[in-house]
């Protein structure tokens, strides 16, 4: 103010009453907005722990679960219908078994594809199937999971390259291998009987043994008869007959094994398949019957069928062989570690 | 004389200050509530392993065979038998896809009912020369068949379950 001395006390520095209190009021209100907002965002700043929980429960759908369908691992995925009907990815051979996996089922675990043309193939699409079925949540998770079984060097791994933060499980499982085999010994053909004979199974005896661990799957996993004590030329004349009995006895419906997959294969000394016959077998030739043929041609728990093998030397003396649990065995599970990363 | 202008600094001074302490409450409290529970994560994650290990190892390899490999470990409870034990849980347990291997330590004691139908323990394995002595160690635990008395332990010779507890911890 013009002729007013400049140090003298005043009240032009001062805030009037009205103000104060209308900024407190402001501040107070303005606090109370923090604090619920803090807790609306309790969800962002607990990260690593819901990281944490999602590795975890994805490490339990895998490990416990056998993913739906069970069966998933026979599913044709070039399909669209067989593709959609996946809807949950779990490895393990039942829901009875924890951490005990099937190798069939990590194979298409681990088999994907980042391609936009992934859905005509038999793979997995990476990394959308993986969020949609396995993952789940609405939060777009990365992932990386990688398995290694502990008798090899290199894991089977899907996912990208994990930032140092991230939630993290570990699991120890066991994998049940497939292909329970037999051995079939032949003879000289100058002391064999007949040119052909048949294998005989019981699916009811086989699916009675309760643990799925040790069981032979025939229906879904692929069985392997191995012939041995080939000591001359020796040829199977035709494409093994399945032959499927009624369940209420009688005789036998025959019919040859397809063309196509999954099929009966005959294999000389575990190699390339016959294309032809008659193909010359030798020793270690395996009847190769692939993993959904007996579900493909209707059989179930309960079928009893013989498989025919024809040749054209006298070299079998046993009829029928028995494929059963005495006769036949089962690769011992193999130790693996499974690794779940989610950020 | 007096006035009001004393009062105005006093009415910003406390609405300053109030600001300041429900400030200092919401940072600290929004800070340390992550603390215990990822504490808590990790536990889980060991005991997780632990049990895993013990399952698998209690996995028999053929649906005929006598005996799981745990079992073998305790039922014949010689230095092979305990070297192989503590090979196999440390290779099951430190073991990850990409070969680095972890440092997992364990001990491992054994819970029976004794001849006085009392229960009691014995150490069936311990790390050489280096013991627990840290706090956030877990537990885990598996009941295990015998058939008879384990030649080295106290143990009562007649079929049996007895309780395995393995105490596993970080080095």
């Amino acid at each position: 103010m013009k002729g007013k001395r400049s140090w003298l006390p005043d009240e032009e520095g001062q805030l009037s009453i009205d103000f104060i209190i209308g900024f407190t009021i402001f501040m107070i209100s303005f606090i109370f907005v923090i604090s619920m907002a803090s807790g609306l965002l309790v969800g962002l700043q607990s990260r690593t722990i819901d990281y944490d929980a999602v590795a975890y429960r994805t490490s339990v759908v895998l490990v416990e679960d056998p993913g739906e369908p069970r069966d998933w691992h026979l599913l044709d995925l070039t399909i669209p219908a067989d593709r959609d009907s996946l809807k949950r990815l779990g490895l393990s051979i039942s829901r009875l078994s924890p951490g005990l996996l099937q190798q069939q089922k990590v194979d298409a675990f681990f088999n994907w594809d980042s391609s936009a043309g992934c859905t005509g193939t038999e793979s997995l699409c990476y990394p959308d199937e993986y969020k949609e079925k396995l993952i789940f949540g609405d939060y777009p998770y990365s992932f990386n999971i990688a398995l290694r079984k502990l008798n090899e060097s290199t894991p089977l791994v899907v996912g990208g390259n994990y930032p140092p933060k991230h939630g993290y499980s570990r699991r120890v499982v066991k994998i049940k291998q497939p292909g329970a085999i037999m051995t079939m010994n032949i003879t000289n053909p100058l002391y064999g009987v007949m040119k052909t004979t048949n294998i005989s199974m019981e699916f009811s005896d086989l699916y009675g043994l309760i643990n799925p661990l040790y069981r032979f799957d025939t229906l879904n996993e692929r069985t392997i008869i191995t012939i041995q004590n080939v000591t001359s030329i020796v040829n199977i004349t035709s494409i093994p007959e399945v032959c499927v009995y009624p369940p209420e006895g009688g005789t036998p419906t025959c019919l040859y094994a397809p063309g196509s997959s999954p099929t009966i294969l005959v294999k000389p000394g575990g190699g390339p398949p016959c294309t032809a016959f008659p193909c010359q077998i030798v020793n270690g030739t395996e009847i190769y019957i692939e993993e959904g043929f007996f579900s493909r041609i209707g059989l179930d728990e309960f079928s009893t069928i013989e498989i025919r093998i024809a040749t054209d030397q006298n070299v079998f003396d046993a009829f029928p062989y028995d494929f059963n649990y005495y006769t036949a065995t089962l690769a011992a599970p193999e130790p693996a570690v499974l690794e779940v990363r989610v950020w | 004389m007096v006035n009001d202008s004393g009062q105005l600094y006093t009415i910003e001074g406390i609405s300053a200050g109030l600001l300041m302490i429900v400030t200092a409450y919401l940072v600290v409290s929004s800070t340390t509530v992550l603390t215990p529970q990822d504490v808590h994560i990790t536990d889980v994650q060991l005991e997780q392993l632990g049990n895993d290990a013990l399952a698998m190892m209690d996995t028999r390899n053929t649906y005929t065979g006598p005996r799981s490999p745990l079992q073998d470990y305790v039922f014949y409870d010689d230095s092979t038998n305990k070297s192989n034990f503590e090979q196999q849980f440390l290779l099951y347990c430190n073991s990850t896809p990409f070969g680095r291997m972890d440092d997992l330590r364990f001990n491992a004691t054994i819970h029976y009912i004794n001849n006085a139908n009392e229960q009691s323990f014995y150490t069936y394995y311990e790390p050489p020369g280096y013991d627990y002595y840290r706090e956030n160690a877990v537990k885990v635990s598996r009941w295990i068949y015998l058939e008879g008395k384990p030649p080295n332990s106290p143990v009562e010779d007649k079929p049996q379950i007895v309780l395995m507890e393995v105490l596993l911890w970080r080095a």
